[in-house]
């Protein structure tokens, strides 16, 4: 078993397989070795974060080894599974906050399913609508807008 | 200090294809050896992205040459100007604790923001530019354009893959209305073998053809006919040196036909008809030796017609009709004994029509005097109206 702290120094115990997961808490194991009981501190996820994140890890537990990267397979935002789908139902500041814990903690299939939940939330959407989605603050001068519009007429026309 | 290095390079070549690596920042909590750990693991992450980017840069010399350098150097200046001016936690510091408040989609780092629009195909996530500036700058970046082709494209195609496709796929259709980081990766990544483009982009408003488009050394036949294309012709389009077919008719094409097409030395079929363009016709046409088909029809080409049009001896078809070509028609026009069509009609032309066009014996048809008020012939061609 494996000891983690959270920032809030909110201790947890996991299996090795889930540790494993990530592949920070993998090196970090390996460069201390095995007698070592003290607990990795990982100040960058809070507790409630790291919980979700474990939550994860264990909902993953028996997932075969990834597969070595398919250059030729292209990667899209569809290929989600069901139970990742409903993993990922929180509210945006949680959900922008385990993608920054699977960016930190190193966990490859974790980021890339945030990633692909906020480009699916995007998808379809106006440009307005996706700055009041997301709080984004149009700093374009008029003149600027109007010109990115022109050049943007192909691919905003929905 | 040393960290403040450290997080320069990681943002600057963070972006890369590559998969993220831990985000390694010293912390008051973090145990010191722990972050020594990661700051090792970090700077040779870095050091491994730099190498893959001088290796990327090395592919893109070979094929591009021109001022790519300066290109690269001028996005990992923006890359450093966008870092310092944005608002927003750096790559490497702690985005959990400070005052930053909950993490949302503008004040995540740049390399997630990157990876989140580049699950999206391009045109969806190119529509994004318009949200701000700072995603204005990284969707238009080389960086997010190789990261997005990458993403939606599959492999690059080596050299011995002659994939020889001329009609359009989904993104070749949106090349032309691409920012210049995206027509140069995907020229680079899926038109260079390309030997035929036939692109027929009805619709849209205007848009150019890029200058890098001259990137295409292989392309034997290019025809972006009824393509909405505005702006000029660019020089670097002659340096398409294996070209045997070029079609930009039926565009608003500006400006004068550049004097390099004398480089095309291959080329049998020219069509420019149904265009704006001005100038006169470039005396270097003449180097144009294997031209058969030369149609400049309805533009606002001015001047004289070069005599050197005689030493095109391979010519059928000259159509120059409606135009504002002036002066007279120059008499080697009748040393072209395989021409077959000849229009020059509403034009400004002058004085006599020369007797040598009656030597022609293939002409099959001709008009001269239409719309040209101020030309005269002394002679009637049997069977043609003159």
């Amino acid at each position: 078993m494996v000891k983690i702290t959270s920032s809030d120094n909110q201790e947890f115990t996991i299996s090795k397989e889930i540790a494993n997961q990530s592949v920070l808490i993998k090196n970090m194991l390996e460069d201390v070795g095995e007698s070592d009981d003290q607990p990795i501190p990982l100040p960058n996820v809070s507790g409630a974060i790291l919980q979700k994140v474990i939550e994860y890890a264990t909902m993953h537990k028996d997932d075969p080894p990834p597969a070595p990267e398919d250059e030729t397979k292209l990667k899209t935002s569809e290929d989600i599974e069901e139970r990742d789908k409903e993993f990922m139902q929180l509210d945006q500041g949680t959900m922008f906050e385990i993608i920054l814990a699977a960016n930190y903690l190193d966990m490859k299939n974790l980021l890339d399913l945030g990633c692909k939940t906020v480009a699916n939330m995007i998808k379809g959407k106006s440009v307005e609508e996706v700055r009041k989605l997301f709080n984004i603050v149009n700093d374009f001068t008029p003149e600027e807008e109007e010109q990115i519009r022109k050049e943007n007429e192909w691919c905003e026309d929905r | 200090m040393y960290y403040n290095t450290l997080h320069t390079e990681s943002t600057v070549f963070g972006a890369s294809e590559c998969s993220p690596g831990p985000v390694s920042s010293p912390s008051t909590q973090t145990d010191i050896t722990v972050a020594l750990a990661q700051a090792a693991h970090s700077h040779l992450q870095s050091a491994i992205k730099l190498r893959e980017l001088i290796h990327f840069q090395s592919i893109d010399e070979a094929v591009l040459p021109l001022g790519h350098l300066n290109e690269t150097i001028s996005v990992l200046a923006s890359y450093l100007r966008m870092d310092i001016a944005l608002d927003r936690p750096s790559t490497n510091t702690n985005t959990f604790t400070g005052n930053s408040g909950p993490p949302q989609l503008r004040n995540l780092p740049r390399e997630l923001v990157e990876q989140i629009c580049a699950f999206l195909p391009p045109n969806s996530a190119l529509a994004l530019r318009r949200l701000s500036r700072t995603f204005n700058a990284l969707l238009t970046s080389s960086y997010f354009a190789r990261m997005s082709l990458a993403q939606h494209l599959g492999p690059v195609q080596t050299l011995d893959s002659h994939v020889v496709a001329p009609g359009a796929s989904d993104l070749d259709k949106q090349f032309l209305h691409w920012p210049a980081s995206f027509q140069r990766i995907y020229i680079s990544r899926s038109l260079l073998n390309r030997q035929e483009i036939d692109w027929k982009l009805k619709g849209g408003v205007g848009v150019q053809i890029p200058s890098c488009i001259g990137d295409l050394v292989n392309l034997k036949s290019l025809d972006l006919g009824y393509s909405n294309l505005v702006g000029v012709i660019p020089r670097e389009l002659m340096n398409l040196v294996q070209l045997e077919s070029l079609k930009l008719h039926e565009n608003a094409l500006e400006g004068a036909i550049p004097k390099e097409i004398g480089k095309l030395a291959n080329l049998r079929v020219l069509n420019l008809h149904s265009n704006k363009l001005s100038g006169e016709i470039p005396v270097e046409i003449a180097a144009c030796k294997s031209l058969t088909y030369l149609n400049f029809g309805f533009n606002r080409i001015q001047g004289q017609l070069p005599h050197e049009i005689g030493e095109l001896v391979e010519l059928r078809q000259i159509v120059l009709a409606n135009n504002k070509l002036s002066g007279t028609i120059p008499a080697e026009l009748g040393s072209l004994m395989n021409l077959q069509y000849l229009f020059l009609q509403n034009n400004d032309l002058m004085g006599e029509v020369p007797v040598e066009i009656n030597n022609l014996a293939n002409l099959v048809a001709c008009e001269l005097l239409r719309g040209n008020p101020r030309l005269t012939s002394s002679f009637w061609m049997a069977g043609f109206r003159v």
